[in-house]
């Protein structure tokens, strides 16, 4: 008998690239802060930083509070009334969900920046200019952008819902808006509640929004992440101490409330006895009709279309300053951003090919992975595919960071013969595609697992006892079969990798600017028109992208 | 072809011990089966002939290899086994010739495979269906393509779980007799899977009864029916009559008559014990033990009566002309004697 067939090698292989780009890094991140605590304390005891860990926490509520007052109304609306075209206001309303909000952002710093926004221009004389870069301005765009968590988790458990709860209320003698607040929303609280806390933990998380809404501002208001961009930024050596003590902060805020929120909504868990249920009849919304189609209407309009048009516009201008006019509208700035200027090409180029290779890798890791943990009695699996989920919920500023601290010089004894790779890494394009790979290794690991279960085990069996090696069955039988679900993992990775700017910004250098960093720097120094028609660019993919995964998928996958 | 040995074999999950030391000879050629309820230990024991399950103690050998012992296990594709699922896992993403190529195809044996799987496939009644797609064809006809797969490289054994359960009435007796005819015509040794009795009784030469993760009795089906060797075995093939009763010398006494009766294994020497019979080895008459009618089933050929003996019912085959109410006598022709 070998020692070692190609099935554990295969496997071993995979678990240990997954702890050298995950356990490691994050590991390190922690032994950082225990080797030097006063340092932490000290940079807690900073005003700056304390201002920006209470900014986070401000903005987070606030952001959740919005979320929830729009997006369960909302939600109750296209998934449980009668409301005119409710599908196509879902879908519209989704939207968001898709686009990456920095795009959002920057389309209302160009209506209501303080200067020259569009809409403040239009409404000079009539109401004071609106400042879009403050914290309220943060909540205001983040909210609109993470809406759609709230919305969806809000119809999603109310289509799961047992009509015979509500219909027992009204023999019981309640009137159906009594029944709504009595029966249906509670019910539905603990499925809103895995929405809302996801609305927490990417608030906490976000870099984008938060940095392009500081940047114009005379005095900014900083968040955790920017503040840790910003300590990075301006030096390295310094700074990292400090960065090192505001992402346990982050973490703490990014992952703990989201937990302390889930642990007082454990007390209060229902588990309904689903018999057959019975589809509840659409709540009949009468004479608010007409309302309730304004405040859809009033969402679409605010989220989706105005940003959109405007980053559309903003994208024909040719002179920013000059304002809207027909005389000012051009497509010369396509032809430079797509065809002329060998910055965009590059930085275009660059972000395709690291969300491929992002995509690919991690689709074969997770993959893997997936399959150990549902094929194989290997112990400690469940724990290897915790690991693998883990980097999509730690903020991405704080898995950036850990992998500089892994994959610098600086750490040289501790990373043992890899050294020399780990050095190289350091300022690279692998860099780049790893950390892509690794913060998406959640979906390709999820939908295995999912494909898995969904296929008898004896399929692959069979093959075995058919004289197939394991080599042969993966390759023949079981990645065949779960074709549809690794396609599907490969976009739900290359998609938000292509747009990627929290991690970027503090892993690419100069000479590997991609889509996202090169945009976040036209947009803050000065030449919105050319930001625009890379938003354009973004936006047009990940929606295309999200429209061909539905129709690939006959609407089971999407963002 | 081959024989299988399996010795003392254990399957070990955590502290559950599913299979315990079984011992089981398959001979070249013959069709045994694994009978028993679900969670005795047969699809267990199947699994690790197979080598999709590595045992926790004890050795399988297949033919004169040793495909798993102490410190030695045969991953299944160097075992040369053919085996059809309950699921029948015909690979949806193939062709029913692909499916059937298949174990060629990574045996090297590119060269005949195509023919060799439209042999196959016209021994199990498909030709013709080569280019169709699994969800092109019946359940029954996925079958045959499973069959056609699992023998098609000549394995060794041909192991089969739960082969006909998925099949409905009609279709499951025609492809019971027909998986026969073509096992005995190539001869491959075959071992299958099933908690049907029927199933069992009707496939094959020798029929190991499992329980408690060991076998029970391994013998003929007529051996097995007539001869059980225990409570367990008698209880699970065929229909079986029990009543309380005292132990005597050449078999037992229910309501104060002896009835000549042969002992089981852990039947006792006296006292307390139970007189076991089949309903078709007890007659309704003048003589026997004392009993009052209490339903009349007709089953067509015959007519089933239940009857209540000092409160207990028991099943006995009569004449059509009794009814519910009679008094009658019932004489037991047969019956063994088992532990209480």
């Amino acid at each position: 008998m070998r020692l070692l067939d190609t099935r554990t090698a295969v496997l071993g292989g995979a678990v240990a690239l997954l702890t050298g780009l995950v356990v490691v890094p994050l590991g390190l991140l922690g032994l950082r802060l225990l080797a030097d605590p006063a340092a932490g304390i000290e940079a807690l005891g900073n005003g700056l930083n304390l201002a920006a860990a209470l900014n986070t926490l401000i903005l987070s509520l606030s952001v959740l509070a919005f979320t929830v007052f729009v997006g369960v109304p909302l939600g109750w609306l296209v998934g449980r009334t009668d409301l005119p075209g409710a599908r196509t206001w879902r879908a519209v309303c989704t939207v968001p969900y898709v686009v990456p909000p920095y795009i959002t952002a920057i389309a209302w710093i160009t209506l209501l920046n303080p200067t020259n926004g569009l809409l403040n221009r239009a409404m000079a004389g009539i109401a004071g200019p609106l400042d879009i870069y403050t914290l309220a301005g943060m909540t205001w765009v983040m909210g609109l952008a993470y809406t759609p968590f709230v919305m969806l988790a809000t119809a999603d458990s109310l289509s799961r819902m047992d009509a015979s709860l509500e219909e027992q209320a009204r023999i019981a003698g309640a009137s159906p808006l009594r029944t709504l607040f009595a029966i249906t929303l509670p019910m539905a609280a603990p499925g809103i509640w895995t929405g809302a806390s996801f609305v927490l933990a990417a608030s906490a998380a976000s870099f984008g929004v938060p940095y392009l809404l500081a940047s114009g501002a005379v005095e900014p208001d900083f968040v955790l992440t920017t503040r840790i961009y910003q300590a990075l930024d301006l030096d390295p050596a310094t700074g990292r101490p400090v960065a090192v003590a505001l992402s346990l902060v982050l973490l703490a805020i990014g992952i703990g409330l989201p937990a302390l929120g889930r642990l007082l909504q454990g007390r209060r868990k229902f588990t309904t006895v689903t018999g057959k249920a019975t589809r509840a009849a659409p709540f009949a919304l009468g004479r608010a009709t007409p309302a309730a189609l304004a405040f859809v209407g009033a969402y679409s309009a605010v989220a989706v279309a105005l940003p959109l048009v405007t980053i559309a516009v903003t994208s024909l201008m040719g002179n920013f300053g000059r304002g809207l006019g027909a005389d000012n509208l051009t497509l010369a700035n396509y032809s430079a951003v797509l065809f002329e200027r060998s910055d965009t090409l590059e930085a275009i180029g660059r972000s395709l090919f690291l969300a491929a290779a992002a995509a690919t890798g991690a689709v074969l890791l997770g993959g893997l992975l997936g399959w150990m943990a549902k094929r194989t009695d290997a112990r400690g699996r469940q724990v290897v595919v915790s690991l693998a989920r883990l980097p999509y919920a730690v903020p991405g500023t704080v898995l950036a960071l850990a992998l500089i601290l892994a994959f610098s010089q600086e750490i040289r004894l501790i990373v043992l013969e890899r050294l020399t790779i780990g050095l190289a890494l350091a300022d690279t394009l692998w860099m780049l595609g790893l950390a892509y790979m690794v913060k998406f290794l959640a979906f390709p690991v999820g939908n295995t697992e999912a494909g898995l279960e969904a296929t008898d085990a004896s399929l692959e069996e069979q093959a075995r006892i058919a004289g197939a090696g394991w080599g042969t069955t993966m390759a023949k039988i079981t990645g065949p079969l779960l074709l549809p679900n690794l396609v599907a993992a490969w976009f739900l990775v290359f998609m938000p990798a292509f747009s990627e700017v929290t991690m970027s910004i503090l892993l690419s250098g100069p000479d590997t600017r991609v889509v996202g960093t090169l945009l976040f720097e036209l947009q803050t120094y000065g030449d919105p028109p050319s930001a625009a028609v890379l938003a354009m660019v973004v936006t047009v993919l990940v929606l295309g992208g999200n429209a061909g995964l539905r129709v690939m998928s006959r609407g089971k996958v999407g963002l | 072809m081959a024989d299988v040995r399996i010795t003392q074999l254990v399957k070990r999950y955590g502290d559950n011990e599913v299979v315990r030391g079984l011992d089981l000879h398959v001979q070249d050629g013959e069709i045994v089966c694994l009978l028993g309820p679900s969670g005795c230990g047969k699809t267990t024991t199947l699994r690790m002939v197979a080598g999709l399950e590595t045992p926790s103690g004890g050795t399988v050998h297949i033919g004169d290899q040793l495909a798993s012992g102490p410190g030695t296990f045969v991953p299944p594709e160097k075992r040369q086994l053919g085996m059809v699922f309950q699921s029948y896992a015909v690979w949806p993403h193939m062709t029913v010739l692909d499916n059937v190529t298949f174990p060629l195809k990574v045996a090297g044996r590119d060269a005949d495979a195509a023919d060799l799987a439209r042999k196959a496939l016209a021994s199990v009644k498909l030709e013709g269906l080569e280019a169709r797609y699994p969800h092109q064809l019946s359940g029954g006809q996925q079958q045959r393509v499973a069959l056609a797969r699992a023998l098609v490289a000549e394995p060794r054994v041909l192991l089969l779980d739960e082969p006909l359960s998925n099949l409905d009435a009609r279709l499951r007796e025609e492809m019971r007799d027909e998986i026969r005819a073509l096992v005995k015509r190539i001869g491959v040794t075959v071992i299958f899977v099933t908690h049907d009795q029927e199933e069992a009784l009707g496939l094959s030469d020798r029929v190991a009864v499992m329980e408690r993760g060991v076998i029970q009795q391994l013998d003929t089906p007529e051996g097995l029916y007539e001869r059980p060797a225990n409570g367990l075995v008698a209880r699970f093939v065929g229909t079986l009559n029990e009543l309380r009763a005292e132990r005597t010398l050449h078999g037992a006494a229910v309501a104060g008559v002896d009835v000549a009766a042969s002992p089981t294994t852990g039947a006792p020497d006296s006292g307390a014990c139970v007189l076991a019979f089949r309903p078709e080895n007890a007659r309704l008459g003048e003589a026997g033990i004392p009993g009052e009618i209490v339903a009349k089933a007709y089953l067509g050929p015959t007519v089933r009566y239940r009857v209540r003996i000092d409160g207990q019912p028991v099943l006995v085959d009569g004449p059509r002309n009794l009814a519910v109410g009679d008094a009658v006598h019932v004489a037991v022709d047969r019956a063994l004697v088992l532990a209480s």
